[in-house]
């Protein structure tokens, strides 16, 4: 129901979008918002009905657990600091430090943190000489090194 | 004649080792992908796709025809040997395959998987190199409105498909239409849909959508589930896996019959033709055929029969030769593997459609022969070579697995793209699609919206400028009423006939 109001909230704001772009058609001819507003409709309707269908049925208690999202919000939050370093800190240190953090989310006490960063200096070794070396391809470099 | 030729030709090309030594990689990369619980071929290709931008394109897609291959295929083994389905296409194959593994025969069972793999991969492979010149023909004569009512029928199809719930399917397919309109319009240089955001002129790039439904949501499920569910603990002593074992006896094979192949096969290619459909409605549907048609339906879901095993990937593997038939004459994906196929065309500059097909069939043929000599000479030797460590697969680190996964899903986004953000796209629609999949929604239908999406709305408006802005032109042009009609008969079958039923 919560994925209906979003998808319902994200439509409106892409009709609104569409709308202010004017008449659809002008001079007899469909103009560029013409083809958004059929689907946003459509958007609507199937929205709608989901919406209904879901009220209808859903009747079990949501739960919601955090413990196991946490997870997933916190490589989502890891990934956003890895896209926001990547070019400034160049690749082998915001990709060391990245490795570090998915594999301590997914084995927390599996291994010694020593073991980690070593797993995580050797794979981003490992992709460096993959993209740069084999394929040439160039990573982003602090001080043009790493 | 011609045809002949060039497919002869294709095979030529992959006789160089320098080309076919892609073909065996992409194999390996492909069956590693694919035993993997939760990683797919589709995922293996999304990964490898940023850097077939700096490899010769002949490379790169044979490099993926042995992946999509294997993958196929190479769910079979998890399926056996762990009772959990490498991919959703191996599901069926899990009902006896473990059954018998528990028994002590899992070699059989590998083996069986191999061979029926082996066949509806071959023949599937032949009937693309068929048909394909064949549809090509007729792709030639579709004009515009045709074109339209085309991608319209591919659209329905996708949604019509999605069984479990139509409005979800729909809902997907059109935000995956939407997410396509962000950016530059189709005919008129002007921007739209960019939210008072100058940044988002560029648009979201293919890769990037790529990237985040199959690579990152992948990264966020697995993350969710405990560590318990995704490490896996396997006496290997207990399950040993012989050499000897893996040839399927001629009993066993004279018991399912050499018509039950063909007609498995036959099922697989046409399910891969459709749209939307892929590898796990192919088995699922010869799966249900092999026990409707069996002497000894009562065997089925016990150790006692291989039969449902070759059903089921003879027919998945057959999917392969399908899908790349309305990919690569109409430019319009069979499944989520050929989108992402179709995505390596689409950034190495090459687009496909009827002018592919008849100007570069040079850069096409190879493909046909890596997906022929994938089936018939890899599944065979890869089993024999590498079948006693099967079980090894499902024991490596998944910790480690997924940071390679994540890392390079990110890099590639970059190096594709050279862009902040397009890597914020591809974290945006990963967050998307991992709800997506909680949630039910087909991640694919989302894919082939943002695929399809603009060329029904380039179709669309061509054709009514073309009839005028009356869409009259769609009633009254034979080929469109053709499509039109087919997307009637199909929703009669697929909805009204299943719900009369």
């Amino acid at each position: 129901m919560l994925i209906c109001v979003a998808l319902f909230i994200w439509n409106t704001i892409y009709m609104i979008e569409a709308i202010s772009m004017g008449s659809p058609i002008k001079k007899g001819q469909v103009d560029i918002n013409f083809f958004p507003i059929v689907i946003s409709c459509l958007m609507y309707v199937v929205t709608l009905y989901l919406f209904v269908h879901s009220f209808k049925q859903d009747k079990e208690i949501i739960n919601f657990n955090f413990t196991k999202k946490s997870k997933p919000v916190l490589i989502i939050v890891f990934t956003i600091i890895y896209i926001l370093l990547l070019k400034s800190l160049g690749y082998m240190l915001s990709s060391i430090l990245y490795i570090f953090s998915i594999v301590s989310i997914f084995s927390p006490k599996q291994r010694s943190v020593y073991i980690k960063i070593i797993y995580s200096v050797i794979i981003a070794i490992l992709i460096f000489l993959l993209y740069e070396k084999i394929f040439a391809i160039r990573l982003p470099k602090l001080g043009g090194m790493f | 004649m011609e045809n002949i030729e060039g497919i002869l030709n294709g095979f030529v090309v992959l006789s160089n080792p320098s080309i076919f030594i892609y073909v065996i990689i992409g194999f390996f990369i492909g069956e590693f992908f694919g035993a993997m619980p939760g990683l797919t071929s589709a995922l293996a290709i999304a990964l490898i796709l940023p850097i077939t931008y700096s490899m010769d394109i002949v490379r790169a897609l044979v490099m993926c025809m042995g992946i999509y291959m294997a993958g196929l295929y190479s769910g079979s083994i998890t399926a056996i040997t762990i009772n959990i389905p490498g991919a959703p296409s191996n599901v069926m194959t899990a009902i006896e395959g473990n059954k018998l593994m528990q028994n002590g025969q899992g070699a059989k069972a590998l083996g069986h998987a191999a061979f029926a793999s082996m066949i509806g991969g071959t023949i599937g492979s032949i009937l693309l190199m068929l048909i394909a010149p064949f549809s090509l023909k007729l792709a030639l004569l579709i004009r515009t409105p045709g074109k339209f009512s085309l991608i319209f029928f591919a659209l329905v199809v996708i949604i019509l498909i999605n069984r479990k719930s139509l409005a979800k399917g729909a809902i997907a397919t059109f935000l995956g239409i939407m997410f396509a309109s962000i950016g530059i319009d189709l005919m008129k240089p002007v921007a739209r849909f960019t939210f008072g955001m100058d940044v988002l002129v560029e648009g979201i790039d293919l890769m990037a959508v790529i990237i985040g439904s199959f690579a990152i949501s992948e990264i966020l499920i697995q993350a969710e589930k405990s560590k318990e569910e995704i490490s896996i603990k396997i006496d290997e002593t207990k399950y040993k896996l012989k050499r000897k074992d893996f040839t399927p006896k001629w009993k066993d094979i004279k018991e399912i019959g050499i018509g039950a192949y063909i007609k498995n096969a036959l099922i697989g290619f046409f399910i891969g033709v459709l749209p939307g459909a892929g590898g796990s409605m192919a088995s699922f549907i010869a799966y249900s055929e092999a026990i409707r048609s069996s002497k000894h339906p009562e065997k089925f879901g016990t150790s006692e029969t291989v039969e449902g095993i070759a059903a089921a990937e003879a027919a998945n593997n057959a999917v392969c030769g399908g899908a790349l038939v309305p990919m690569l004459t109409f430019g319009i994906p069979g499944d989520a593997t050929t989108a992402i196929v179709l995505g390596v065309l689409i950034i190495n500059g090459l687009q496909p459609g009827p002018q592919l097909m008849s100007t570069q069939f040079h850069l096409v043929a190879p493909m046909f022969a890596a997906l022929f000599v994938s089936a018939l000479i890899l599944i065979p030797l890869s089993i024999y070579l590498i079948g006693p460590y099967f079980i090894k697969i499902a024991l490596i680190d998944r910790g480690i697995l997924y940071a390679i996964i994540a890392t390079v899903a990110i890099v590639g986004a970059y190096v594709s793209t050279f862009s902040i953000l397009q890597m914020f796209m591809a974290l945006i629609t990963g967050v998307i699609a991992y709800i997506f999949r909680k949630q039910d929604f087909p991640v694919v239908c989302f894919l082939l919206g943002f695929i399809l999406g603009p060329m029904a709305e380039d179709y669309l408006r061509r054709g009514l400028s073309l009839g005028h802005g009356s869409p009259m032109i769609f009633f009254t042009s034979p080929d469109s009423i053709f499509f039109l009609v087919l997307t009637a008969v199909f929703y009669y079958f697929l909805i009204i006939r299943k719900s009369i039923k």
